[in-house]
C-alpha cells in the first residue's frame, strides 16, 4: 500500500485577506445581543413598526430557547463577543465605480465584479451586514424581475410582500439561531421573478465578512411566481481571525405553481467561521427546487438545506459536496418533507475528510400520508484520506406513506490504491493523481454548476488537496 | 417503583424533532430485579455459575445497563443446544454464555409467555475462532412488552451469525451491541419482523469494529400491515485501527398498510481510512409488476400479496432445524398474514 503523503497546511490567501477597519470609515455595534442593541438596529434600518416589534420578540425567544443537543459542540462561541452589526458609512451603490476603495479591491480579488460583466444577470455584494452594491441588467429589469435586498424591497412598494413571506417558512420558533437571526437580521437579497418570465443567466449575491469578531445575519427571500425559471447563486468568503466570527443567515424561498428554481452555494467561510444557516423552501404544484451547494470553509457548520415539497407533482434535488479539513467540524446535508402526491426528490451527497476534518452527512426524509405514489432516492458517499479524520452519516427516514418508494444509499471508503498507482503509472505524481481522484469524486456537484463556479469548486479542492494555490 | 428510563439510545443523534434518538419507558424497578424467566434447554447448554467480571455496554443504553448490573448467570455452549425462555410474570434473565475457542455450535432461543414486561439481557462471548449460531424466535403474547439486550464480544478468527424473527409483544426494543474485538472476527444479523394490529418495534443494532480486518453484515426486513409501527436504528462503527474492516448494513421493508409508519435512522461512524461501509434501504409496497406477473399467473391480488410476503420469510424458517418448531412458527406467520 502507497504510503500517505504528507499535504502542507492550506494556502487561502485568496480569500484570506483583509483591510482593517477603523471607526472614521465603519460603524460598529458593540458586542452582544440586548434589546437596546436590537433598538439601534432598527432605528438605523428606519424599520416600520412590525419590524421592530418582529425583532424585539425574536430576542426574547432567542433568549428563552435551549442550543441545539443533537449537533456539533458550540460552546467555545462566546456570543458575548459577537458583534451584531458592522457596516460601512456609505450607502448601498449601483456602480463599481462608487463602493468604497477597499471593500471594492476585496470584490475585485474576489472576482466578482468580472463575473458580473461575462456571466452574470444581476449581482448583490453583501460587506459586513450591509449589501454595498446592486445591479440587475436593464434587459432582466424590464421584464419585471426585481433584484434588491430586504430593507429596500420594504421602501419600495414590496412591504407588503415581505411582510407576506418574511419568517414565515423559517419561524423564529424553529431553533435558538432562527430567532436570533429574526431579531438582528440584516442585509441579504429579495428576488421575485414575474409569472412565466424566464432568466436566461444567473443572479448572484457574494457575502464577504470583513469584520473580526462579528456576525453576519443576511436575509434571502426568493419568490419565483408561476411558471417562472431562475438560477441563483449564493457565494460567501471571509479572512481567517484568531476571534470567532458567526454567520446566522436565513433564506426562504418560495416556488410557485410550475415554477423552477436552482440554488446555487460556493461557501468558503474562513476557519474562524461559526456557520449556523437556515434555508428553505416551499414548493407548490408541478414546482421544480434544485440546490446544488459546495461547503469548504468554517470551523463548525450547521447547514441543511430544507425543502417542502406541498404541491402534487413538485420535485427536488440536492447535489451537494462537503470537504472537511484540519480543524473543521462540518454537519451539512439535507431536509426534505413529501406532502403533495407525486412528489419526488433526489439527493446525492459527497463528503471528503482529510488532516483531522470531520464531516457529518445529517438528513431527513418525511413522507406524510397524504404523499401518495411519492419518490425519494438518498446517496450518499463519503471518502476518507487520513485516519486521524472522521466521515459520519446519519439519515434519517420517516416513512408515512405505505405506497412510497424510498431507497437510500451510503457508502464510507477511501481513495483506491489501484487507482492512485493506475496515474502514477502513466506519469502524475501521487499528490497530483489523488486531486484528480478527488475531483473526479466531486464531479456530480461541479458539472451542476455553470463553468466558471465549477473551475472555482476544482480550484477549492486542488488548494485543499496540495495546500497551494491552483 | 415505577421509573422512567431512556432506551435504545441512538449512537450519533439525528434532529431531536424528528423524536428517532431513543425512546422513554417506565419500568418498575422492583419487578425487574427479579429473574422471574423460566430455561429450559436441551443440548449443550451447561450451567457453569456465576459470571462476575466486565461486560460490554449495550445498545439498550447506560439507564438499563443500571438496571442490569448485578452478577449473571454463566453458561458454557459445549454443544448444538435449544432453549425456551418461558415469561409468564414480569421479570428479567440476565445470562453471560461462553463459547470456547475453536467450537463450532449453533443454539436456538425461543422466548415465550405472556408477562407484562420481559427483560432478556445475554452477553455472548464467542471466543478465538469459535463460531456461533444464534437463531432467536420471539413468540410472546401480543400484550407483552419486551425488552431484547444482546451483547456479543468476538475474539480473534470468531464468528456470530445472529438470525432472529420477532413475531409476537405488543411493543419490542431489540438492543444489540456487537464488538467485534479479535482480528478477522465477523458478524452477521439477519432479522424479521411481521407486524400488525399496533404492534411497535424498536431496533437498535451497533456493529463496533476494533480489531483490523473484521466484517460485519445486518438486515433487518420486514413488514408493516395495520397500524403497526417500526424504528430501525442500525450503527456501523469503525473505531480508529481497524483497518481493512467491512461493514454492511440494509433494509427492506413491506408496508401494506395506510396507517403503518416506518422509521428508519442507519447510521455510520468512521474513525478509519482504511474501511469500507455500506448501507442500503428500500421502503415501499409490493411492486406493481410483481402483482401483475402473478395476476397472469391467476392469483388475485391478496393471494399475490399473501405469496410474496410469506416467501420473505423462507430465509429464517429454513434455519431452524427442528421441524415441530419450524411448523409452529410457519403456521404462525400463516395466521398472521390471514
Amino acid at each position: 500500500m502507497a504510503e500517505n503523503k504528507k499535504i502542507p497546511d492550506v494556502d487561502h490567501s485568496r480569500y484570506d485577506f483583509r483591510y482593517a477597519e477603523t471607526s472614521d470609515e465603519y460603524m460598529r455595534e458593540e458586542d452582544g445581543f440586548t434589546e437596546e442593541i436590537i433598538r439601534r438596529i432598527s432605528d438605523e434600518k428606519d424599520d416600520p413598526e412590525w419590524m421592530r416589534e418582529f425583532r424585539l420578540k425574536c430576542l426574547e425567544l432567542y433568549n428563552d430557547m435551549d442550543m441545539p443537543c443533537w449537533g456539533p459542540s458550540i460552546e467555545e462561541l462566546d456570543m458575548n463577543k459577537i458583534a451584531s452589526y458592522v457596516r460601512h458609512k456609505s450607502d448601498m451603490k449601483n456602480n463599481w465605480e462608487d463602493v468604497p476603495s477597499d471593500i471594492k479591491e476585496t470584490f475585485e480579488k474576489l472576482g466578482i465584479p468580472q463575473a458580473e460583466r461575462l456571466s452574470l444577470a444581476g449581482v448583490g455584494a453583501q460587506y459586513d451586514s450591509e449589501i454595498v452594491y446592486h445591479n440587475l441588467k436593464e434587459e432582466v429589469a424590464k421584464k419585471g424581475v426585481v433584484y434588491t435586498d430586504v430593507e429596500t424591497a420594504i421602501k419600495t412598494g414590496y412591504e407588503d410582500v415581505v411582510k407576506e413571506h418574511f419568517m414565515k417558512l423559517i419561524r423564529p420558533t424553529d431553533h435558538k439561531y432562527a430567532a436570533l437571526h429574526g431579531a438582528v437580521w440584516s442585509g441579504g437579497s429579495f428576488v421575485y421573478v414575474p409569472k412565466g418570465v424566464k432568466v436566461d443567466i444567473p443572479l448572484q449575491s457574494y457575502f464577504r465578512l470583513n469584520a473580526a469578531g462579528a456576525g453576519q445575519f443576511e436575509h434571502t427571500m426568493i419568490i419565483v411566481d408561476e411558471g417562472a425559471d431562475v438560477h441563483f447563486i449564493e457565494g460567501c468568503s471571509a479572512p481567517k481571525y484568531n476571534v470567532a466570527n458567526l454567520h446566522a443567515g436565513c433564506v426562504e424561498l418560495f416556488v410557485k405553481k410550475n415554477a423552477k428554481l436552482r440554488y446555487s452555494t460556493i461557501e468558503n467561510w474562513s476557519k474562524n467561521m461559526f456557520n449556523l444557516n437556515t434555508k428553505r423552501a416551499l414548493i407548490e404544484e408541478g414546482g421544480k427546487m434544485e440546490w446544488v451547494s459546495g461547503s469548504f470553509g468554517s470551523h463548525i457548520s450547521y447547514l441543511y438545506p430544507m425543502t417542502i415539497l406541498k404541491g402534487d407533482g413538485s420535485k427536488m434535488t440536492y447535489t451537494g459536496i462537503t470537504f472537511s479539513g484540519e480543524g473543521q467540524n462540518l454537519d451539512t446535508g439535507c431536509k426534505v418533507v413529501h406532502i403533495g402526491k407525486n412528489t419526488s426528490s433526489v439527493i446525492t451527497a459527497k463528503s471528503i475528510s482529510k488532516s483531522g476534518g470531520i464531516g457529518m452527512f445529517r438528513s431527513s426524509v418525511v413522507i406524510e400520508k397524504s404523499a401518495t405514489d411519492s419518490k425519494c432516492s438518498v446517496s450518499c458517499d463519503s471518502l476518507m484520506l487520513d485516519s486521524i479524520s472522521r466521515a459520519d452519516t446519519v439519515p434519517a427516514m420517516d416513512i408515512k406513506a405505505y405506497d412510497a418508494d424510498v431507497g437510500h444509499e451510503a457508502k464510507i471508503g477511501r481513495i483506491s490504491d489501484e487507482a492512485v498507482f493506475y496515474l502514477m503509472s502513466r506519469g502524475m505524481s501521487e499528490e497530483d493523481a489523488k486531486a484528480l481522484i478527488v475531483s473526479g469524486f466531486a464531479d456530480s456537484v461541479s458539472k451542476e454548476l455553470p463553468m466558471e463556479y465549477a473551475v472555482e469548486m476544482n480550484n477549492l479542492i486542488k488548494i485543499e488537496m496540495s495546500g497551494h494555490k491552483a | 417503583m415505577t421509573e422512567n428510563y431512556i432506551i435504545n439510545r441512538s449512537p450519533a443523534l439525528t434532529f431531536a424533532k424528528l423524536k428517532m434518538n431513543g425512546d422513554n419507558v417506565e419500568l418498575d424497578n422492583a419487578l425487574l430485579s427479579q429473574d422471574t424467566v423460566k430455561t429450559s434447554a436441551m443440548g449443550g447448554l451447561v450451567a457453569a455459575g456465576t459470571y462476575t467480571g466486565s461486560i460490554p455496554s449495550s445498545a439498550s443504553g447506560a439507564d438499563i445497563d443500571q438496571l442490569l448490573s448485578s452478577e449473571q448467570h454463566l453458561y458454557e455452549l459445549q454443544g448444538n443446544a435449544e432453549v425456551t425462555l418461558l415469561a409468564e410474570d414480569t421479570g428479567v434473565i440476565r445470562r453471560v454464555i461462553r463459547v470456547s475457542s475453536g467450537t463450532e455450535v449453533s443454539l436456538i432461543e425461543v422466548a415465550r409467555g405472556g408477562a407484562d414486561t420481559v427483560l432478556n439481557s445475554t452477553v455472548y462471548f464467542v471466543e478465538e475462532g469459535a463460531h456461533l449460531k444464534l437463531i432467536r424466535l420471539q413468540l410472546l403474547s401480543k400484550n407483552t412488552r419486551y425488552i431484547d439486550d444482546l451483547r456479543a464480544e468476538l475474539g480473534k478468527d470468531a464468528s456470530l451469525d445472529v438470525i432472529r424473527l420477532d413475531l409476537g409483544s405488543a411493543v419490542s426494543y431489540i438492543a444489540s451491541n456487537v464488538l467485534l474485538n479479535g482480528k478477522n472476527s465477523e458478524y452477521k444479523a439477519l432479522g424479521n419482523y411481521l407486524l400488525n394490529g399496533t404492534q411497535r418495534l424498536d431496533i437498535n443494532m451497533i456493529a463496533t469494529h476494533i480489531a483490523p480486518n473484521t466484517v460485519s453484515d445486518m438486515r433487518a426486513d420486514g413488514v408493516l400491515d395495520g397500524a403497526s409501527s417500526k424504528i430501525f436504528r442500525g450503527a456501523l462503527d469503525f473505531k480508529s485501527g481497524c483497518k481493512g474492516a467491512k461493514g454492511a448494513e440494509n433494509e427492506d421493508v413491506v408496508m401494506l398498510s395506510e396507517d403503518a409508519d416506518n422509521q428508519s435512522l442507519p447510521i455510520i461512524l468512521c474513525g478509519e481510512e482504511d474501511v469500507e461501509g455500506n448501507h442500503g434501504a428500500s421502503v415501499g409496497k409490493i411492486s406493481e409488476e410483481i402483482l401483475y406477473y402473478l395476476a397472469c399467473r391467476g392469483f388475485d391480488e391478496e393471494a399475490a400479496t399473501r405469496l410474496i410476503i410469506r416467501s420473505r420469510f423462507n430465509g429464517v424458517l429454513e434455519q431452524i432445524g427442528n421441524d415441530e418448531l419450524r411448523a409452529e412458527v410457519t403456521g404462525l406467520i400463516d395466521e398472521a398474514l390471514a
